[in-house]
């Protein structure tokens, strides 16, 4: 009988330790107490996660999948299982162009989400491409609900961080985009007194929308258009925006000549501090809803973040 | 700057290019001298459809610029010039184009050309499989005979990795064990002299572990399982912990730099840790079988199933808690559900191998009955696994994302892993007696 106890004790114990290793390995605070955005590195295309400070996760894009470098398999997916989320309560697609969107089909089946947010389409642009039907058919797959949004919705990610969405117009109400870039999911992101502006790939014609509707667009981070296309970022836009920070997710020796010099020019003439993932590698801000700090992987910030102050 | 030197890897086919490791040679430097060197380049060759591929062994000539690694650009990214400096490499060069680089007909080194011959046995059997199964399948029994995934698809590889199976592709003891077991059998059968049984045995575990590409596990198992043979002949007892020992010695004056290779570490912990908990579960097994048995005659016929679950379910839960600290470490995540999945496909895979040589052994001599035992036995059996993959690892949920702990914390659970070990030899030491 001793043995018997015996036994079933050192088998108890095994399973304990096992499952304790597990939980111990796993555990992390119901959030890291600040709010903290990461512009991740993905060559030419757009991912980002923002954590709230209670622990929500969102992404914003999943990065470009193109032949065989699929960029939400190879380093989307890393960065979240590193930073130990077992979940997404959302993922963002701001348009279905394969830069933004294609890694999203590895994050479909490698990490559970809440719900898939994509942007509320005229119906000339709602057809999807095969691809981009595939990637929702990844999302069908692990029954994630799918909400569209337009200008006027919100996400609230917990109790103090809000997205508004202020682009692209419901259809039918005003101004109706003409391209998948135009109609991207422009995001307006608040914490405290910390705002950043996330643009995905809307060009000047969206930007203008946005500003003639009177919407209050400052920030104090931008990510700038279309990966600092010509055709996105106006003066206009700029003078609006006045971002301390700018963010272009952009990739090395591009062949589309990105980040225009043109863009480059409005931004020093506000006087923004460009940051971009092809020179400075991953780009993260983190705020206590007063202040923000900005961390980059590569030279200026990688040794010792910036502190910057929000009047 | 003009290169040349000798393949030392078989080159991967990535996005358009071939990419290797050259041993470097000459080096024709820009003012026009040649240099003798002895370095490591990792190349890169655009794919050109008017050339042979290079291959392991080949002596290349390549034009391009040697730039330093990348450094790391994504927070947590382990970076490739971490990774390539652990094995002395520093550098890369990327052939100018496809005009910028060529094979030069010279006879390859005897040690590339077994390598290229492992290579190659390894096409001939998938090519074999694959004549009476999917692709998927045939790519599972070529993994399981030989290791390594690069005969699956990526999603299968990832399915198999995310239900804590992907060991089961990873060429190690059990194969050689498998092996030796069949040589043993017919060695026996020949009625040969036990030199000379052994002597054959040592060279099926050696021939075993070059043809699964020679990596650290194989040639851990390979190692031991030698010494094991041997031990007898020389009035030794067959010691696991001594035979371990001498592997790891041996595999790192192979390649010192396999120490910090996670197929090399993993292989060593895991079994480590079954020589360590292995001895109390057994005793305490044997023991409270023994008794039940005592007390109920009827149950004897269901000791034999009774103790296989039980041993597969603490094979798994050993393996998967000797193994935790250093997956979490690398990989950042842990099966959910590995211990349910493996002992699910554990009788399978013991079977498998065996059934594998067997097909090969047949295929050219009687193929009907190598066709036969593919589709009745290999096929069906490829599928249960891969299903179970499936099963087990398809959903996003099935795996649990863990922060990285630092390796202060790893070396700190093995020591209490080691400290759950000795507990467990004393509380079990008198019945193991």
């Amino acid at each position: 009988m001793r043995t018997a106890a015996k036994l079933a004790g050192f088998i108890l114990a095994m399973i304990v330790a096992v499952l304790l290793g597990f939980w111990l390995a796993s555990y992390r605070p119901a959030g890291s107490g600040a709010f903290r955005f990461t512009m991740l590195n993905v060559g030419q295309g757009d991912a980002s996660v923002i954590e709230s400070p209670e622990g929500h996760v969102i992404l914003i894009d999943a990065g470009p999948a193109m032949r065989d470098d699929d960029t939400g398999r190879r380093i989307v997916l890393p960065y979240l299982r590193r930073r130990g989320f077992n979940r997404l309560d959302y993922a963002v697609l701001t348009h279905w162009d394969l830069d933004h969107a294609g890694g999203a089909e590895a994050i479909a089946d490698g990490i559970r989400v809440g719900a898939l947010i994509l942007p509320r389409l005229p119906y000339r642009l709602s057809h999807l491409t095969t691809t981009a039907q595939r990637i929702r058919s990844a999302f069908e797959r692990q029954s994630v609900p799918v909400e569209y949004l337009s200008r006027g919705d919100g996400i609230a990610l917990g109790k103090q961080v809000t997205l508004q969405v202020l682009s692209p117009p419901p259809p039918g109400v005003g101004w109706t985009p003409t391209s998948d870039n135009d109609a991207s999911l422009v995001l307006m992101v608040r914490y405290g007194s910390f705002r950043l502006l996330l643009t995905g790939d809307a060009e000047a014609e969206a930007e203008h929308d946005i500003i003639r509707r009177g919407l209050d667009v400052r920030a104090s981070v931008l990510k700038i258009g279309h990966h600092g296309s010509k055709t996105s970022t106006s003066d206009r836009w700029c003078h609006a925006v006045q971002p301390k920070i700018a963010l272009i997710s952009v990739g090395k020796e591009n062949t589309y000549g990105h980040p225009s010099r043109q863009v480059l020019e409005r931004l020093q003439r506000i006087g923004s501090r460009v940051l971009r993932t092809d020179r400075n590698g991953a780009i993260t801000i983190e705020s206590n809803g007063t202040s923000f700090t900005v961390r980059t992987m590569l030279p200026p910030y990688n040794a010792k973040p910036a502190r910057i102050v929000i009047r | 700057m003009t290169v040349t030197g000798r393949l030392i890897d078989e080159p991967e086919a990535h996005n358009g290019i071939h990419i290797g490791t050259l041993a470097v040679g000459v080096v024709d430097g820009p003012n026009g001298i040649t240099h003798r060197s002895n370095g490591l380049l990792r190349i890169a060759l655009p794919m050109d459809a008017s050339k042979q591929p290079p291959h392991i062994g080949d002596m290349v000539r390549l034009r391009g610029q040697i730039r330093r690694f990348r450094s790391p650009t994504n927070p947590g990214e382990s970076g490739a010039s971490a990774l390539w400096e652990r094995r002395g490499l520093f550098a890369r060069l990327n052939a100018s184009g496809t005009t910028a680089w060529s094979v030069i007909a010279i006879p390859r080194a005897p040690h590339y050309r077994l390598a290229a011959a492992a290579l190659g046995l390894r096409s001939r059997t998938n090519a074999i499989f694959s004549a009476h199964m999917t692709s998927d399948q045939a790519g599972l029994i070529n993994g399981l005979l030989l290791g390594g995934r690069s005969d699956l698809t990526g999603r299968r590889a990832n399915e198999l990795t995310r239900a804590g199976l992907a060991h089961i592709i990873a060429a190690s003891g059990a194969n050689i064990a498998s092996i030796i077991g069949l040589v043993l059998l017919l060695l026996r059968w020949l009625r040969l002299g036990d030199r000379l049984t052994a002597s054959v045995c040592i060279l099926a575990a050696s021939g075993y572990a070059v043809a699964a590409g020679s990596q650290p596990a194989v040639v851990r198992a390979a190692i031991m399982a030698s010494i094991f043979v041997a031990a007898p002949l020389f009035n030794r007892c067959r010691d696991g912990a001594s035979a371990l020992c001498v592997a790891a010695i041996v595999a790192l004056a192979i390649d010192p730099a396999n120490i910090a290779d996670p197929g090399f570490q993993l292989s060593f912990t895991i079994v480590a840790g079954m020589m360590a908990f292995w001895p109390s579960w057994s005793a305490l097994l044997a023991h409270v079988l023994r008794k039940d048995i005592a007390a109920s005659r009827s149950r004897r016929s269901i000791d034999i199933p009774i103790r296989m679950v039980l041993n597969g379910v603490a094979l798994s839960v050993i393996a998967g808690m000797t193994a935790a600290p250093i997956t979490l470490q690398i990989f950042n995540s842990a099966p959910v559900y590995g211990v349910w999945a493996n002992l699910l496909v554990a009788p399978a895979v013991t079977a498998i191998v065996p059934i594998a040589l067997l097909v090969l052994a047949f295929s050219h001599m009687a193929p009907a009955l190598s066709g036969l035992l593919c589709h009745l036995i290999l096929a069906p059996v490829a599928a249960f696994i891969l299903n179970t993959a499936t099963i087990f690892g398809g959903e996003p949920s099935s795996t649990l994302s863990t922060p990285s702990p630092s390796w202060p914390v790893v070396l700190i659970s093995y020591g209490v892993l080691g400290g759950l070990a000795f507990a467990a030899r004393r509380a079990t030491w008198p019945i193991g007696r």
